[in-house]
């Protein structure tokens, strides 16, 4: 029989990924990301498992804790997701053609420069990265999860890249 | 990998993190019972200590001409105040006594006694009598602690002030195992009886609660029920007809000093320490010192009288007395 702990760690093995890309594009910061997606994951262990609840779908109650605990944070800390206005990115502009370039660039500090140059760059631009980086999400997908035009997405993508790279330079400099 | 996706895997939202995190919230949690114990717990303490800060361990009396008993806790803080007569009832409108220091309260009831009119505080031949009586043998060293601090604080003031301790005597100790009762009471309650001997025998009453023995004693003398506003009014008048008197005085009308305000039935006494094991000698030490002028059953109606006389007020209706204020 399993006890809460080993049904707790196969539960959020199989969910962890999905739930944290729904919370990151809905908050802010990406540290309140990480705050919202504890919070929901101890609640569940405390409140469900240990209480020896059998939940038929796990996933579709994370899925609804979050919108709850999103919910609060909107209410509480008056941060809504920015909304960035599309119009702003509606130029069609061309993706430089050096873009892997810039990755390969960026590649060559260590993982510490790279993150602390990461931690610098606007908000909206961590969460683009991230969601490319961190959970492999499409532009496509990105896009559904934000509202804006995968354009406006690729854009976005493209600058943050170039200025991270800017940034690693000066510092190492 | 490359180092980009690496530094997002090992830094955002990273699972190890979230799991850290509820591991080290879960431990924290403290089990309900122990909130219940710890709950329990605290109101236990706070129980007993109330107790204890109730516990009466040191009975002070204070006569002037109102004469009162001010029960003192471990911290020599005032818990109870009882009045024995009229005048006693008038001081205490308005005060409150309760949680002040032994020898503040002492201050402020001979404050008050001098601005109605009680006693004059400047006169060398008049005196506060104020009695310690000791619960225990072992507390001595404090009385003894006690007494310097009144005479301290009055001595500062240049009032007249006398302050003797009342010692256990073997007798009393006996009495208080036979009794089962505290010393304190002891000694109490055998003030009570040779000021009041309507009272009857203090055996009947060493088992009776204070507040019981308090009733008695007004019942017996009779102490007119006055509500608290009335008390003021009175006590308010009391203290106007004194400052009429008093500037008066100043203003130099040749008047003498006006001896109906003096409480002529305590008179200085000479400042003694009892000590363990005395016999029932400094009872007839105290009442030969009073005698010089006259007998306390005197001295209370005098007094009474005298105060009617000032306040040239109609009698209050009779029955059974109620404290003052503070009790």
């Amino acid at each position: 029989m399993e006890t809460a702990n080993e049904r707790f760690e196969k539960i959020f093995l199989e969910t962890n990924e999905k739930i944290s890309k729904f919370v990151l594009f809905r908050v802010a910061q990406t540290k309140d990301a990480e705050d919202i997606v504890q919070e929901v994951y101890l609640r569940f262990y405390q409140r469900v498992l240990c209480k020896g609840k059998e939940i038929a779908d796990p996933l579709s109650y994370l899925f609804e804790m979050s919108r709850n605990e999103l919910k609060e944070y909107y209410r509480f800390k008056k941060n809504a997701p920015v909304l960035f206005q599309d119009q702003e990115l509606n130029l069609l502009e061309n993706i430089p053609d050096d873009s892997d370039v810039e990755l390969e660039a960026i590649n060559r500090y260590t993982i510490d420069e790279i993150w602390q140059a990461v931690t610098n760059l606007d908000a909206m631009d961590q969460k683009i990265l991230g969601g490319k980086f961190r959970f492999d999400m499409t532009f496509k997908e990105i896009s559904e999860s934000t509202g804006w035009s995968e354009n406006s997405i690729k854009t976005r993508y493209y600058r943050a890249l170039a200025q991270l790279r800017k940034c690693l330079k000066e510092e190492e400099a | 990998m490359s180092n980009m996706k690496m530094a997002f895997e090992r830094n955002l939202l990273n699972p190890q993190t979230t799991m850290d995190h509820i591991q080290r919230r879960s431990m924290k949690r403290r089990p309900k019972w122990l909130w219940a114990t710890s709950l329990v717990a605290t109101l236990v303490l706070a129980a007993i200590a109330y107790g204890v800060y109730q516990v009466p361990t040191t009975f002070i009396s204070v006569d002037i001409n109102p004469s009162i008993v001010l029960s003192t806790n471990l911290f020599d803080r005032i818990i109870h105040v009882e009045t024995l007569n009229e005048d006693a009832q008038l001081l205490l409108a308005n005060l409150n006594l309760k949680g002040m220091t032994a020898e503040k309260a002492v201050e402020v009831l001979a404050e008050e006694a001098d601005k109605m009119g009680y006693i004059d505080l400047l006169a060398e031949e008049d005196a506060i009598l104020v009695t310690l009586y000791a619960p225990s043998a072992d507390s001595e060293a404090k009385l003894q602690r006690l007494t310097e601090r009144i005479q301290t604080r009055f001595e500062e003031r240049k009032f007249a002030i006398n302050v003797m301790t009342q010692g256990v005597t073997a007798e009393s100790k006996e009495l208080a195992t036979q009794f089962d009762v505290s010393l304190g009471k002891i000694l109490f309650v055998d003030k009570l009886v040779e000021k009041f001997p309507e009272l009857g025998s203090a055996d009947q009453l060493y088992n009776l609660p204070v507040r019981e023995i308090m009733s008695l004693v007004h019942a017996t003398e009779g102490l007119p029920v006055m509500n608290q506003a009335q008390l003021e009014q009175k006590k308010q008048e009391m203290i106007q007809k004194e400052e009429q008197i008093k500037n008066q005085e100043q203003n130099g009308n040749g008047q003498p000093n006006n001896q109906q305000n003096k409480n002529s039935d305590v008179n200085a006494v000479q400042t003694q320490d009892q000590t363990k094991d005395q016999t029932q000698l400094q009872t007839q030490d105290q009442t030969k010192a009073q005698d010089q002028t006259c007998t306390p059953d005197q001295d209370q109606d005098q007094t009474q009288d005298q105060t009617r006389d000032q306040l040239s007020k109609p009698d209050t209706s009779g029955g059974t007395g109620t404290n003052g204020n503070g009790s």
